[in-house]
C-alpha cells in the first residue's frame, strides 16, 4: 500500500520536536532510611533434654543478648551427655536470626536500593573459651525476605536468601527486594542468618561452641525519582 | 521467635504433681500404652502416674530451675539495658505446659526388650512425636521401667540437678550484681565474662 506524504507529517513533526528540545532533566534524589522499628533478634532451635527424659536437666541460659539498635545472629551450643544406663542428653543449641524492617509507604517505584549494615561486635567459644574478636567477624551468611511478621509466635522464617558477603561492613544491593514490596508482596523485612541451620531434635550439634555477631547501623539507601514519587522527600 | 521444640520436656507450671489413682500397669508394655494413651488425650495427671515417685520429684524440680534459671537470666539482661542501654528487642518462647507437650506424643512401638539393673527392664521404644509444624517425626530411645508398689513405672533418665541449677543461678546473679555496680566497660565484656563463667572456664575479662 502507498503511503501518502501528507500521512507522515504528524510523525515527521514529532521527530522535528525531539530534536530541537531538550529532554526534561529528570533530578533523582537519594535518601536513608532508618528501621522502621528496633531490630529485632529471634531465637530458635532446641533447649532442654532429649530422649525419655520428658525434662530433667536445665541447661544454662544463653549469656547473650542484642545492644541496642543491634540485632544478634549465630548460634550458641550447649551440650552434656547424660549417664548410663538410661543416658538423658542435656542440650540447648539455639541459632539466632536478625530482622529488620523499613517502612517504604512513601514510595511508589526506586531506581535502586541498598541495604547497609556494620558488624559491630563478635565472639566465639571453644574448647570451653569464649573470647570476643577484634575487629568483629561476620558470622551470618545469608539475607532473605521474612515470610511472616516478627513475632514470639515464629522462627523469622524467610525465603529468597542471598548470601551474604564476608563483612564486617555491608552494602548490599536490595533493589529487587524493595520493588517486590511496593510491587504488592507484605513487607516483613530482611531476615539475617546464619551461618547454621536451626538444630531439630532429631539433628542437633553435640558441642559447646558458639559463633555470634551483633549487627547495627542499618540503613536503606534509596534512589529515587521525586516526580513519581510524590509522598517521598522532593 | 525464640520457639524451641521442647518436644519431650515438660515444664510442669501450676501442676499438682501427684500420683493420681490409676489402673495398675501389670506390664511393661501395658504401662507404655498407658503413658501414650494419656499423652495423647492430655491426661497429666494419668501421664504422672506412670512415672516413678522419684521421676516425678525430679520433672517437679526440673520445671522449678527452668523458672528460676530464666528469672535469674532475665535480671542480668535488664541489668545490661539500664548500665548500656535498653537493647533490641529479643523474643523468648512462651513456656509450654506438660499438656501442651505431652500431647504430641502419637503413638510408640517396643523394639526389644531386656534386663537392665537390678529391677528395672530396659525397653528400646520407637516413638511417634508430632512436631510444632505438625509433621509427625519418629524417635527411638531407651527407657527404664521397674515395678513399684504392684505397678510398672517409667523410670526418667536423670538424676536431680539441683546443686549444678543453683551453681548457674549464683553465677547468673553475682555478675548481675557486678553489672550493676559498674564493674565492666561495656555490654560485650560483661556478657563474655558471664559466659566464660558459666561454662567453667570462670575467666573474668574486666
Amino acid at each position: 500500500m502507498r503511503r501518502s506524504s501528507s500521512q507522515n507529517l504528524p510523525l515527521v513533526a514529532l521527530i522535528a520536536g525531539v530534536l530541537a528540545c531538550p529532554p526534561l532533566p529528570i533530578t533523582l534524589k537519594t535518601i536513608d532510611l532508618s528501621p522502621q522499628d528496633s531490630p529485632v533478634t529471634g531465637g530458635s532451635g532446641i533447649a532442654g533434654a532429649f530422649g525419655y527424659c520428658f525434662s530433667s536437666d536445665s541447661p544454662p541460659p544463653s549469656s547473650f543478648s542484642p545492644g541496642p539498635a543491634q540485632a544478634m545472629v549465630g548460634f550458641d551450643d550447649y551440650f552434656a551427655p547424660g549417664a548410663q544406663p538410661f543416658p538423658c542428653n542435656t542440650v540447648r543449641d539455639e541459632t539466632f536470626r536478625g530482622g529488620i524492617k523499613f517502612d517504604l509507604s512513601q514510595f511508589d517505584t526506586i531506581g535502586s536500593a541498598d541495604l547497609l549494615f556494620d558488624t559491630v561486635n563478635s565472639l566465639s567459644r571453644s574448647n570451653g573459651e569464649t573470647v570476643g574478636q577484634n575487629p568483629p567477624e561476620s558470622f551470618a551468611t545469608t539475607i532473605g525476605m521474612g515470610t511472616q511478621a516478627f513475632s514470639s509466635a515464629s522462627e523469622m522464617p524467610d525465603d529468597s536468601e542471598l548470601p551474604l558477603p564476608a563483612g564486617p561492613s555491608f552494602d548490599i544491593g536490595v533493589s529487587s527486594q524493595v520493588r517486590a514490596w511496593l510491587g504488592g508482596r507484605s513487607n516483613f523485612g530482611f531476615i539475617i542468618g546464619g551461618p547454621r541451620p536451626t538444630a531439630t531434635s532429631s539433628s542437633y550439634p553435640q558441642d559447646n561452641d558458639a559463633q555470634m555477631s551483633w549487627y547495627g547501623n542499618f540503613r536503606l539507601r534509596v534512589l529515587y525519582n521525586p516526580a513519581m514519587n510524590p509522598r517521598a522527600p522532593q | 521467635m525464640c520457639r524451641y521444640i521442647r518436644i519431650l520436656c515438660v515444664p510442669l507450671l501450676g501442676m499438682a504433681v501427684s500420683a493420681h489413682a490409676s489402673p495398675a500397669q501389670n506390664t511393661p508394655e501395658e504401662l507404655v500404652g498407658a503413658v501414650i494413651s494419656a499423652a495423647r488425650r492430655g491426661d497429666v495427671p494419668q501421664f504422672l502416674a506412670c512415672l516413678t515417685a522419684t521421676s516425678r520429684a525430679s520433672l517437679t524440680e526440673s520445671f522449678a530451675n527452668r523458672s528460676a534459671l530464666r528469672e535469674a537470666q532475665q535480671a542480668f539482661r535488664r541489668a545490661l539495658d539500664n548500665q548500656y542501654g535498653k537493647g533490641g528487642i529479643l523474643y523468648f518462647s512462651p513456656e509450654e505446659d506438660l499438656k501442651s507437650v505431652i500431647v504430641r506424643f502419637v503413638g510408640a512401638e517396643i523394639l526389644e526388650k531386656k534386663r537392665g539393673p537390678p529391677g528395672i527392664v530396659k525397653l528400646r521404644v520407637r516413638t511417634s512425636v508430632r512436631t510444632p509444624d505438625g509433621r509427625i517425626s519418629q524417635v527411638e530411645d531407651t527407657l527404664g521401667v521397674q515395678r513399684e508398689r504392684g505397678a510398672w513405672k517409667l523410670r526418667l533418665g536423670f538424676a536431680p540437678q539441683g546443686q549444678r541449677v543453683a551453681n548457674y543461678i549464683g553465677t547468673l546473679q553475682r555478675y548481675t550484681k557486678s553489672v550493676q555496680e559498674g564493674a565492666y566497660k561495656d555490654r560485650m565484656t560483661a556478657m563474655i565474662a558471664l559466659d566464660n563463667a558459666l561454662n567453667g572456664k570462670g575467666s573474668v575479662t574486666r
